[in-house]
């Protein structure tokens, strides 16, 4: 009794550590920039009053308050959808692009980008009044939900785990190796385009854009709280989760569902944004030593947005006129972090 | 001792079959040299009595011998520049002993041409009929160019992206003009000049300013033995370009702010300090945020710090390949607080743009680069050139 509520103590308290520096660092990352803006007028922008300067006032309320918002969300998206797979396949290696649903967003923006150039495609999406952000950003959720559907009509026929994780790894690699072929007949620049994207970017999602993408990703992590009992019941085996009553087909469906809409949105807007996902979890599990996914479902979701908000303000390299890629930073920055956790925490294996 | 008798006896079959193939082959290339094969060649006549001179271009220079120029291209794209060069014989004479270096006999019959940039030229030369290979079709804005191709007078080599090199092998031609990148098509390029088919790398994208690129024609001009008509052509040119800069040196009095590029994910590439394309606007007096930078590419900036600029920036030139202002708005919804875009200040080179992706402004542009100037020109101040019609720039609407 006195361990539990020792135990709900620490929780509530690791918690408020955690959103406090979340939004410590939320307001770090609107404060640095390129553009050297001076503390008091980055609070009055913020607080909704008026400044002198107008541009800076659009760079704080059009360019790095979107692009601090996203990078939470995508933080958040993205570690929820890694923790689901990982209790999913009980694999430490998964995240959420194991299933080919990042690979299938990737297809979806490979069509646009590498097919466009011929100019009847362009033309005929044009007619339909898309065009721009929003064409890359529907093209990437159609990929991802082609992928999805067929991952989904695999998963109904499929009862291991295992073999689920290799068709999904294998499916992935199909749909790269048809990005590849696509790539292969495509001229330079085009192909320059699709690179440039696949670098990740959270600088290109715009205020009306956010709206869409915060509804998504919210939705995700509202289900994937439900989900939380789901998934500390298959940690103990599918058996037994079957015998305490869980229908372990539609609980697998469920995840995967949660998963693709949590990757599949983000690879939209941000692009693919890889490392996040695998390091989270693990990144979570060694900061609270528990499994219980209560506890790691919330923590996950501020660990995720905490460890994009500083890829964030690196990727901006404060004070410099240049960025940095943010798919590069994740990696870069993240992995040295969960080295050192992991060897010094010792408690992966009790995890799984 | 048997065995190495035996072994001995072999190797000196070995050295002998050698030693006759060798001898063979010095003869075959002593009789390539004897000057009674060339019975009409006068050692002291100068067969070029129109040259060139090289004024503009930082890429290229061609020296004059008797009876054959030396061509020296120059690498600067390469982290150390380096020089090509090649021998351009006369016909019907010899080439000059001791020298080695791959030589194409002049005037050439027969050329592929890998880049747009050289067909105008070609045009400007009257020398369409020495032009056999072209790159691709879809990306040629010339009408005769297309028909040629259409009634297989000219082969397309690149087809599907790659260079076929074994449709050149068999048109036989006397020189390919390629595009000089940083270790572009080398491997191609290696197996053409291996089968004795010169690639001269064409680096116009180098140059500095206008007329540098322009000047490219002399190169083809050498090539085609064509020097007086190009002196005549190429002066006019420069005479009509110097005409617009005197106008502007005489009239404007104020430098618009401009900026240049477009965001591509989190990054904006802009013109660099040095690059060929701020050198258009400088001429043409703009001002520029990164005038101060060393850059002769484009330069990485993030979102925000050209979005400062941006707001008050009066033109903004080039944006990538957004060719409308709906285009422009759908990409990024924030570029609409821009001065330039509130203004319809924006322009891009799509003036003369085809279906295909083709576009003259790297065509015809490059031999018009007095027409080029004046398009800048008329932009950022139009009161200069009232009657102007902008040819290969457009206003985005």
């Amino acid at each position: 009794m006195n361990a539990i509520t020792q135990g709900k103590r620490l929780r509530a308290k690791s918690l408020t550590l955690l959103g406090f520096t979340l939004i410590l660092l939320f307001l770090l990352d609107i404060g640095l920039g390129s553009v050297r803006i001076p503390v008091s007028d980055v609070i009055k922008t913020l607080l909704g009053q008026q400044i002198d300067n107008s541009g800076w006032q659009g760079i704080i309320l059009k360019i790095r308050l979107p692009r601090a918002v996203t990078a939470i969300l995508a933080g958040a998206a993205l570690s929820l959808g890694g923790l689901q797979m990982q209790t999913l396949f009980r694999n430490p290696l998964a995240g959420p692009s194991v299933l080919g649903i990042t690979a299938g967003a990737s297809l979806g923006v490979a069509a646009v980008m590498l097919a466009a150039g011929t100019v009847t495609t362009t033309f005929s999406i044009r007619e339909l009044g898309v065009d721009g952000s929003w064409l890359i950003i529907i093209a990437s959720t159609l990929g991802a939900a082609l992928v999805l559907m067929l991952i989904l009509g695999i998963s109904f026929k499929i009862r291991d785990n295992v073999v689920m994780l290799i068709v999904g790894l294998m499916v992935a690699n199909i749909t790269i190796a048809v990005v590849s072929i696509w790539q292969f007949f495509s001229d330079p620049e085009q192909i320059q385009e699709y690179i440039l994207w696949t670098f990740g970017s959270l600088g290109g999602v715009t205020n009306e854009q956010l709206g869409a993408l915060a509804i998504i990703v919210l939705t995700g992590v509202i289900l994937t709280f439900f989900l939380s009992k789901t998934l500390n019941a298959l940690l103990l085996g599918e058996d037994y989760a079957q015998s305490m009553g869980l229908n372990v087909k539609w609980a697998r469906v469920g995840i995967i569902a949660t998963t693709s809409i949590l990757a599949g949105a983000v690879t939209g807007f941000c692009g693919p944004i890889g490392f996040v996902g695998i390091a989270v979890p693990h990144l979570s599990r060694s900061f609270l030593n528990t499994s219980d996914h209560r506890t790691l479902v919330p923590t996950c979701a501020l660990v995720g947005g905490i460890l994009m908000l500083v890829c964030d303000i690196i990727s901006q390299v404060p004070g410099s006129q240049t960025v940095l890629p943010i798919n590069a930073i994740t990696a870069l920055i993240g992995s040295p972090i969960v080295i050192w956790i992991i060897v010094k925490r010792k408690n992966l294996k009790a995890s799984f | 001792m048997k065995k190495t008798e035996k072994r001995n006896a072999h190797r000196w079959a070995v050295y002998t079959l050698l030693c006759f193939l060798m001898a063979g082959f010095s003869a075959c290339q002593s009789n390539s040299k004897n000057q009674s094969d060339f019975p009409d060649f006068d050692p002291q006549k100068d067969y070029f009595p129109e040259k060139v001179s090289i004024d503009h271009s930082i890429g290229f220079d061609v020296e004059y011998h008797n009876n054959y120029k030396t061509l020296h291209l120059f690498r600067h794209y390469n982290e150390v520049a380096d020089t090509v060069s090649f021998l351009l014989v006369q016909k019907g004479t010899p080439a000059p002993e001791g020298i080695d270096l791959p030589v194409i006999a002049v005037p050439i019959e027969k050329a592929v041409s890998l880049s747009t940039t050289h067909l105008a030229m070609f045009e400007l030369l009257n020398a369409l009929g020495e032009l056999k290979g072209i790159e691709r079709r879809q990306y040629v804005s010339s009408p005769k160019v297309v028909s040629m191709v259409d009634s297989g007078e000219v082969i397309e080599v690149e087809p599907a992206g790659t260079l076929n090199v074994e449709t050149i092998i068999e048109m036989d031609v006397d020189v390919v003009l390629g595009v000089g990148y940083p270790n572009s098509q080398n491997e191609s390029f290696q197996q053409l000049q291996r089968l004795n088919i010169p690639v001269v790398l064409n680096a116009d994208w180098q140059e500095v300013d206008l007329l540098g690129r322009a000047e490219w024609v002399k190169l083809l001009a050498v090539l085609l033995n064509k020097e007086k008509l190009v002196n005549e052509k190429f002066s006019t040119i420069e005479a009509e370009f110097q005409s617009v800069l005197d106008l502007i040196a005489e009239k404007v009095i104020d430098a618009p702010l401009t900026i240049t590029g477009i965001a591509q994910g989190d990054a904006w590439q802009v013109s660099g300090g040095k690059s060929f394309a701020y050198n258009v606007l400088k001429v043409a007096k703009a001002d520029y945020p990164w005038k101060d930078d060393n850059s002769t590419g484009s330069i990485k900036l993030s979102f925000e710090a050209v979005y400062e600029v941006g707001l008050n920036a009066d033109f903004w030139i080039a944006p990538g390949s957004a060719s409308s202002l709906q285009n422009i708005r759908e990409r990024d919804p924030r570029y609409m607080d821009f001065k330039s875009y509130k203004n319809r200040g924006i322009y891009n080179v799509f003036g003369r743009n085809t279906e295909g992706g083709g576009n003259d402004y790297y065509e015809t542009g490059v031999i018009e680069p007095h027409i080029v100037l004046k398009d800048v020109v008329k932009i950022f101040h139009p009161e200069l050139l009232p009657d102007h019609q902008l040819v290969y720039y457009n206003q985005l609407k």
